[in-house]
């Protein structure tokens, strides 16, 4: 039995507006999902904000009702059989909220402890462990409001981990985060991992998820546009180059001349601080930064880069033809 | 003739803004209910206690809720300036400052007085207090002058507002304070020496004495000594709560600290 | 479940009592309604008034810290970010709900002795308690059944648009109607019938009869019967309330 089921999950959501002429706006942010997690296993769903990844979770961690289409958490529904999920499942989620910020972090693990019925004889070993793992000691007796939200976070994550559960749900545990908190973050969530924890994480940085992953599904506008390994989706732009030109605002009638070079599948255009990069795909192979920076004459070119593409470029394609 | 324009335009914009946090949800419920029920709560005790009548209460605390609604109104006009960032624009202007803060206070004075009335009015029904329409008539003059110093207390307290934090708390205590101090519930005569001497330094003690007078029969000849130095006191809280005004915007003009909290 | 409704009370007490200005703010008001009441009753020359005096100032505290406290319960724990956590939680949501509204009950309780003191060092108050042993019992007593009634209101109320001025339109008329301050005998008679039903008609009963050395235990028994009548009302609240806020995902802001 899979640690986690889903079938064809959906979920809208109803607004009423006004009062004499009401309006009633529609919003499917879940238009039929479907996939399976294995014990021990660590995915991911990976999607842009409004996608519907904390719309999944929260179906799965029993704090919301799905519009129809079953879920099955280590074989209890969250819908119908919430208490018996609810015990088993850990729940972290990204932000500044949900603690109580005028205690210390040690009160508010000693409550939530006592909330999850973590055995009395257990409770201090046990906070006492976490605090060590998520990297808070020595701060544990100091009042949360004073904390960084680095340090919320990995509160959160200890929080999470207080009743010992077999499976994980995290919520965009990195949002927010300095690069330094992120990548701590990380290396405990691979450490999760490696314990046996299954684990569901939910993200929109295409580099993490590559990172931690072993399977995810990249969903936009509630829906799964593809589901795989990192490689497999990787794969799916394996056939590629692309070509990677700093440049310094270029007009649009010159990139549209770029797009008109043989071989070109495809030209976009990033904004990197002062300058711009375009980024221009094509079939693996094809030698085509001699024609680019022909049609690039006249302009200021900073770096040019040739390279694979990544799970980032994947991402791209994916989510923005959905 | 721009004074005036201020007064009305300044004073309407401020409503608005009230508006937005006093919906009818809360209105009733705070605003007409709370006042209701606090009035009949002592006139009970002063029929417990054997003190005074029905009507001594009924006036008291129909008095408080103007006054509360006055200084709190003002209170959140400052404080609501500020929050919108907005002060630093009106103290810079040139319009006479008197005319713009009383524009601001308006729609408290007009709210409090409103509020009290259907107070009274439901409260008088209830305990059976009955009071000729000359006499009403000069109650609201009555009350239109403690409403005044009212909201120049409330003016005060919301200059000190601009320097400290837990200032609301302080304004909390004060209109709580009120309730023992200005005669509301307790005769001045029972009340010792320093808490008279607060009473007779604060608004609405004298405007409370006027109004049980009227309703003995008075006429508003008779008070008018009370009535002189109730409106004297608001003058002198006005004129303090400008001051105040004047200085912490200059302070905070000086280290820049007008619009840091 | 036990160990987490303890740990909640304590945990709630803790979260309320970290601001001083809050503690002290709080303490004012029982103050005041005692001296107002002193000022008034003196004249009747009789001590035991001015003791009830006392004890129904600090109850009304009690009432007014859980009816504000507990109509804006669900709503603060939502803001904050919390609210999603305690329904997570594998313990009954009653049982997590209702440490907060009892808390607040236990910050009232402190305010009896802030306003014996006050009466015994100002005022003359005796500070005679002839039955200590039903005044201490009498204590939790009252603060259970006042913060059950609150579970009641922090369940019902959520579903107000302006929960937080409901409550404080609720402190005077039950101040009033369970004879705190105002004894039920110069009120309508009708108001008896309705002052049975409201916990802090008993738990106030209960203490002052303990006090004055009457017949405190059927009030204390009351309050018990009263808490378990509105656990029972409260929990199929809250219940509903879980169940609507799952419905429309609300259990967190937006």
């Amino acid at each position: 039995m899979a640690a986690i089921e889903v079938e064809e999950l959906t979920r809208t959501y109803r607004s009423r507006k006004g009062v004499f002429r009401r309006t009633t706006t529609v919003v499917e942010a879940l238009k039929g999902i479907s996939f399976e997690v294995e014990r021990g296993e660590l995915f991911g769903l990976l999607g842009p904000n409004g996608a519907g990844k904390t719309t999944t979770i929260k179906i799965l961690t029993t704090l919301l009702l799905p519009s129809s289409g079953s879920a099955r958490v280590l074989g209890f529904d969250p819908a119908r059989e919430a208490q018996k999920v609810r015990g088993r499942i850990g729940y972290v989620f990204g932000g500044e909220r949900g603690l109580y910020d005028r205690l210390s972090a040690i009160h508010n693990l000693q409550y939530f402890a006592d909330l999850y019925r973590v055995p009395s004889a257990d409770k201090r070993r046990r906070i006492a462990e976490l605090v060590e793992l998520v990297g808070l000691t020595g701060r544990e007796r100091e009042r949360v409001e004073t904390y960084s939200r680095g340090m919320r976070q990995r509160l959160h994550i200890a929080r999470g981990l207080l009743h010992d559960p077999e499976i994980l749900f995290l919520d965009e545990p990195t949002i927010g985060l300095d690069p330094i908190g992120a990548r701590e973050i990380r290396e405990t969530i691979a450490g999760l991992r490696q314990a046996g924890k299954t684990i569901l994480l939910t993200t929109h940085y295409m580099f993490e998820a590559d990172a931690l992953c072993g399977r995810l599904a990249v969903i936009a506008g509630g829906a799964f546009v593809a589901t795989g390994t990192p490689a497999d989706l990787k794969a799916a732009v394996a056939d590629r180059t692309i070509v990677e030109i700093e440049t310094f605002g270029v007009p649009e009638a010159t990139i549209d001349r770029l797009r008109s070079v043989v071989g070109v599948t495809r030209v976009a255009v990033e904004a990197r601080d002062q300058a711009q990069v375009v980024l221009v795909q094509s079939a693996t192979g094809a030698e085509l930064v001699p024609s680019l920076l022909r049609e690039l004459e006249g302009s200021a070119v900073g770096k040019v880069v040739t390279r694979e593409p990544t799970l980032e470029d994947a991402y791209v394609e994916l989510v923005g033809s959905a | 003739m721009n004074a005036l324009r201020v007064l009305f335009v300044g004073g309407v914009t401020s409503y608005r803004a009230l508006f937005n946090w006093i919906s009818p949800w809360v209105f009733f419920p705070h605003m007409i209910g709370y006042p209701v029920f606090e009035i009949l709560f002592f006139a009970y005790l002063g029929r417990f206690a054997g003190v005074e009548s029905d009507e001594f209460f009924l006036i008291g605390n129909a008095f408080l809720a103007i006054a509360v609604t006055g200084m709190f109104g003002m209170g959140h006009a400052v404080a609501g300036e500020r929050r919108s960032q907005t002060l630093t624009a009106l103290l810079a202007s040139p319009a006479s400052r008197l005319a713009l803060f009383l524009g601001r206070a308006l729609p408290s004075i007009l709210t409090g007085i409103v509020v009290a009335a259907m107070s009274f009015a439901i409260c008088s029904l209830i305990l059976g207090v009955r009071l000729p329409a000359t006499t009403l008539a000069a109650l609201v003059v009555v009350a239109l002058i403690s409403s005044f110093g009212a909201t120049a207390l409330g003016l005060c307290l919301g200059s000190l507002g601009l320097r400290g934090r837990n200032v609301s708390l302080f304004a909390d205590v004060i209109a709580g304070s009120m309730l023992l101090v200005s005669g509301a519930n307790v005769p001045l005569d029972r009340l010792p020496g320093w808490i008279r001497a607060i009473s007779s330094g604060i608004p609405l003690t004298h405007g409370i004495q006027a109004a049980r007078g009227i309703a003995d029969g008075r006429t508003i000849g008779e008070v008018s000594d009370l009535l002189l130095t109730e409106a004297g006191i608001g003058a002198v809280y006005l004129i303090v709560g400008i001051g105040l005004l004047r200085l912490f915007e200059f302070e905070g003009r000086r280290s820049a600290t007008l619009e840091a909290f | 479940m036990i160990r987490a409704f303890f740990s909640g009370i304590r945990i709630h007490v803790l979260q309320f009592t970290k601001n001083p200005f809050d503690v002290s703010g709080v303490l004012l008001w029982p103050i005041l309604y005692a001296s107002i009441a002193y000022y008034l009753l003196d004249a009747k020359n009789d001590p035991s008034l001015l003791l009830s005096a006392s004890l129904g100032a600090a109850v009304m505290l009690m009432w007014s810290l859980v009816v504000i406290g507990s109509s804006g319960a669900l709503e603060h724990q939502r803001w904050q970010g919390t609210l999603e956590l305690l329904v997570a939680a594998p313990v009954p949501f009653a049982a997590v709900i209702a440490p907060i509204t009892i808390a607040s009950g236990v910050v009232g309780a402190y305010a009896l002795l802030a306003t014996l003191a006050w009466g015994t060092l100002f005022f003359e108050v005796p500070l005679a308690i002839e039955q200590p042993l039903a005044f201490v019992v009498a204590i939790p007593a009252c603060v259970l059944a006042i913060g059950m009634l609150g579970l009641i209101m922090a369940a019902t109320f959520v579903f107000y648009r302006a929960a937080f001025a409901l409550g404080i339109a609720m402190q005077y008329p039950v101040w009033i109607a369970a004879g705190l301050l105002v004894p039920l005998s110069v009120l309508p008679d009708w108001v008896g019938p309705v002052s049975w039903f409201l916990a802090p008609t008993w738990g106030f009963r209960a203490i002052q009869e303990a006090a004055l050395g009457r017949t405190p235990w059927p009030d204390i028994a009351m309050c018990l019967l009263l808490s378990a009548i509105y656990l029972v009302a409260a929990t199929a609240c809250l219940r509903g309330f879980e169940r609507l806020a799952r419905r429309n995902g609300t259990l967190q802001l937006t």
